[in-house]
């Protein structure tokens, strides 16, 4: 059975996303707490995990969660409702692929679009994660295996800067400001300076195996250009 | 600065005052001393005056007008050789010429005959000592029996009887001499044995001999007269003679007076006299009749009525007064206090005086020493109080400089706190206690301005969530009641919304920014490129815009943070197009000299100049209420922390020409 799991230990919070779902169709099973959901997934696992980090008091209270579910469920997606942000780009040991986040308060139109993205998904590769390669000059993305390679030499990306790189080539040379960039870390709003340190670790990445690297500029008073 | 230092050092120096008013006690007392010590002299020279007056040897005054033969004590028997040794202290030589010829001659020089004396007594003899000039010394030859005909000595002396008796001293050869009773035409030997007891020896020098002579004190008589000649006689009659005595001839009878010192009146004296320099007895004519102790402590001069103060002390005694005079002695470079006192017998005549002489430095010594000493301990004393004080007070300012370093190092230029407290003093006094106490509110303080720091993200945080359960909340609404979409009230709601979104945004990126900015890289970059390309970009993104870049420059390198400059220019040129809501027109200058200076300006209203530096704290805004924008007042202060972060300064001024406003900002190149 197809269905979506929300945990999330503030009430209207949960209401008002459950509801918005259930309006739209989609099967939603809500919980309050890690012990109740753990309880009630493990046996029966959800197609599409929502989940707030901190539950009832939990600081890592999601992470558990999302751990222990994906022990036995390993095919499980999930969406992590939440501000820390910073450490949900570093669960890379998840597959990330599987993994996406929105940091709160979140717009519930991002929301409802990006679970309407991974039904999507999973309904036209059922299983199978995308093998779409990109590709611009000496650079190759492969962004469902988290891969990027750099004259032919793997650089180690967190998925935010995976995001933004992948926005930067796809524009063919285009400046996007810091505000198209900013939906790339999946937060509302978004301090330029996030954005601005996102791309200083991609150069300082790149440049670590091409000390030339100068493909990311720097258009002031806007935002950034993919430039070879 | 240091002034404390400086103060107590100051202070301490008084401390040097003691020795000085050491000194000055010193010199104010030495007058004192010195008069009350003429008082005691004069008390000194009554008490000997009175206790000597009654002692014969004043008593017996030699009533001879002839010039008396001096013998000065020694303390030590003399070997009879011809020699000075064992004189030293004793050779005052009285001198004997033409004056004293017995028998005149044709033609005379000293050469041919004259001789010295110096005279010595032990207490059993009298020692002579006589350097005779003769251009030939005449031995006694042995085929001549008479005794006179040969260079030889007279003695004649007054024995107990008073009757003269003579002797001549003579010899064959150099060495002991042979001293013969003679009758008085002093031609031949009475006895035919020399008198053993008078025991002499010759010895012939380049210019004449010197004879020595012992002489027993008991053969003279209670006047104590004896008188000394010298002959000479020349070969080869040996009848010719010249001869040179102590008294003159006109007066062969009346002999010399031999001028005893009285060893007993002497020791007297020195028993008395401890401390008080010099005394010498003085007979009526001003002879020594006795002395003791010393004038200086390296030595005393031998008494001389020669000297002029001396004579006129004595002089001074005569008349029968006591008096003190205070005399400079060249000699011996310092001042000396001579006392004369008469000595009356029993019935009140004058029979001589008293004179005490004690240098100042005597007199002094004592009292110098121990002024001297006291000097010296309360300079010791003085220094290490000073080196104490010195060392306190670097102790003080050093921890004084310590506290204030702490102090100032755990607040930032902004006045906020930096450490949770002060490195704190052990010590226990009042200043340790300062400095605990201090520490202890600094912790406080920090403890809340962490509160204070921590605020609006937690603020945030705690927002966040009520945040978004009214956007899900109104987004459910619409979709819910479609026929509210075009609500006014839903709008108004979803608008204030939106502001108080970018409220909590504003404040925690005012409240991280310091947190930021440190951790932010600094690379080279060229400022002209971003000024060039910002102006570009912002005058594409908004038409409404009009934003000047004025420079000469073509290139600016610069090290520092480019997006944090850039944000400052997206902070500076909001706030100037806010300003200037006519013709929003802002104009950016750059100029090199010294430093770099970027100037945004705007026409628009002015500066109200009272707000001073608060214009750039968080929340402070001066505009008026017109503006329909949002403005919370934290751009100024973010670009702010962005110039000081590069070690900038920033200030706002209002234009010249009254037009408007300039942010002026400095940076270094």
């Amino acid at each position: 059975m197809s269905f979506i799991a929300i945990v999330e230990d503030d009430q209207d919070q949960r209401e008002n996303l459950v509801d918005a779902l259930v309006r739209r169709g989609y099967e939603v099973q809500a919980f309050a707490n890690r012990n109740a959901a753990y309880a009630a997934l493990s046996s029966q696992p959800p197609t599409l995990l929502v989940s707030d980090i901190i539950l009832e008091g939990e600081f890592d209270g999601g992470f558990a969660l999302c751990e222990d579910l994906l022990k036995c469920h390993p095919e499980l997606s999930v969406i992590f409702m939440t501000e820390r942000v910073e450490e949900v780009d570093q669960v890379t040991g998840l597959r990330m692929g599987a993994i996406d986040y929105l940091p709160k308060p979140f717009s519930m139109p991002v929301m409802l679009a990006k679970i309407a993205t991974h039904f999507k998904r999973l309904e036209t590769k059922p299983a199978q994660t995308s093998d779409e390669t990109l590709t611009a000059g000496p650079l190759i993305i492969r962004e469902a295996f988290n891969e990027v390679l750099w004259q032919n030499q793997v650089l180690h990306l967190t998925l935010t800067e995976l995001r933004i790189l992948t926005r930067l080539v796809q524009a063919h040379g285009r400046i996007l400001s810091k505000e198209q960039l900013s939906g790339e870390t999946r937060q509302v709003m978004v301090e330029a300076n996030t954005i601005n340190t996102h791309i200083k670790n991609l150069r300082k990445k790149f440049r670590q195996v091409d000390a030339e690297f100068d493909a990311i500029k720097s258009e002031y008073g806007v935002g950034y250009r993919w430039a070879l | 600065m240091g002034s404390l230092k400086l103060k107590t050092n100051l202070l301490g120096l008084l401390f040097l005052i003691i020795p000085l008013l050491g000194y000055k006690y010193w010199i104010e007392s030495k007058e004192f001393i010195v008069a009350g010590q003429s008082q005691a002299q004069i008390m000194m020279a009554n008490a000997l005056a009175s206790l000597v007056s009654s002692r014969d040897e004043l008593l017996t005054q030699t009533t001879a007008e002839l010039a008396p033969i001096m013998a000065l004590p020694s303390n030590q028997p003399k070997k009879i050789d011809g020699t000075t040794d064992e004189w030293e202290q004793n050779l005052l030589f009285q001198s004997y010429q033409q004056e004293n010829l017995l028998e005149p001659v044709d033609k005379y020089t000293p050469e041919d005959l004259s001789f010295r004396l110096a005279t010595a007594e032990t207490p059993h003899y009298l020692y002579l000592y006589l350097q005779v000039l003769d251009d030939t010394l005449i031995y006694r030859d042995r085929d001549y029996l008479r005794v006179d005909a040969n260079d030889h000595i007279r003695i004649e002396y007054k024995d107990f009887e008073g009757n003269t008796q003579r002797y001549i001293l003579a010899s064959y050869q150099k060495g002991v001499m042979s001293a013969y009773l003679t009758d008085e035409n002093w031609r031949h030997a009475v006895k035919g044995n020399s008198d053993a007891q008078i025991f002499a020896a010759i010895t012939p020098a380049e210019l004449g001999y010197s004879v020595e002579v012992r002489f027993p004190k008991h053969y003279l008589g209670n006047k104590k007269q004896m008188s000394l000649s010298v002959v000479d006689v020349d070969e080869p009659t040996r009848a010719d003679r010249m001869i040179i005595g102590t008294y003159p001839k006109t007066e062969p009878e009346n002999l010399n007076a031999i001028l005893l010192r009285s060893t007993q009146l002497e020791t007297l004296l020195s028993q008395v006299n401890q401390d008080y320099g010099r005394v010498w007895v003085l007979d009526k004519q001003g002879h020594v009749k006795g002395e003791a102790g010393k004038l200086f402590l390296n030595g005393s001069p031998s008494f001389s009525l020669n000297d002029a103060s001396k004579q006129k002390a004595f002089l001074s005694a005569m008349t029968g007064e006591s008096k003190v005079e205070r005399t400079f002695k060249p000699a011996f470079g310092t001042y000396s206090l001579l006392t004369s006192a008469p000595i009356k017998d029993p019935h009140g005549r004058l029979i001589g005086a008293i004179l005490i002489e004690q240098a100042e430095e005597q007199i002094l010594s004592s009292q110098k020493e121990k002024v001297t000493n006291l000097m010296i301990s309360l300079v010791v004393v003085a220094v290490c109080i000073y080196a104490l004080l010195f060392l306190f007070s670097r102790r003080l300012v050093s921890r004084i400089g310590a506290f204030q370093n702490s102090l100032t190092q755990s607040i930032d230029a902004d006045g906020r706190l930096k450490n949770k407290a002060l490195t704190t003093d052990k010590n226990k006094d009042e200043l340790g206690e300062l400095s605990r106490v201090t520490s202890g509110l600094i912790q406080k303080l920090y403890s809340y301005t962490s509160y204070l720091e921590r605020m609006p993200r937690v603020l945030r945080h705690e927002l966040h969530n009520p945040l978004h359960v009214i956007h899900s909340s109104l987004f459910n609404l619409e979709e819910t009641e479609p026929s509210l979409s075009d609500n006014k009230y839903l709008k108004s709601a979803h608008r204030g919304l939106n502001r108080l979104d970018e409220m909590v945004e504003s404040f925690t990126q005012a409240s991280s920014l310091d947190e930021a900015l440190a951790k932010e890289e600094y690379e080279h970059f060229d400022l002209i490129s971003l000024l060039k390309g910002y102006c570009m970009h912002r005058k594409a993104n908004d038409k409404n815009v009009q934003l000047l870049l004025h420079t000469e420059l073509d290139t600016c390198p610069f090290y520092g943070n480019d997006y944090r400059i850039e944000q400052m220019l997206d902070k500076l040129v909001d706030n100037a197009i806010s300003f200037s809501p006519q013709n929003r027109t802002v104009v950016i200058t750059l100029s090199k000299r010294e430093e770099l200076e970027l100037v945004v300006t705007n026409e628009g209203p002015l500066l109200d100049e009272a707000l001073g530096e608060r214009i750039f704290d968080p929340m402070v805004s001066h505009r008026d209420n017109l503006s329909h924008e949002l403005h919370l007042g934290v751009g100024l202060f973010i670009a702010r922390k962005i110039v000081q972060a590069h070690q900038g300064q920033i200030t706002l001024q209002n234009r010249v020409d009254q037009l408007g406003v300039n942010v002026v900002i400095h940076l270094k190149i």
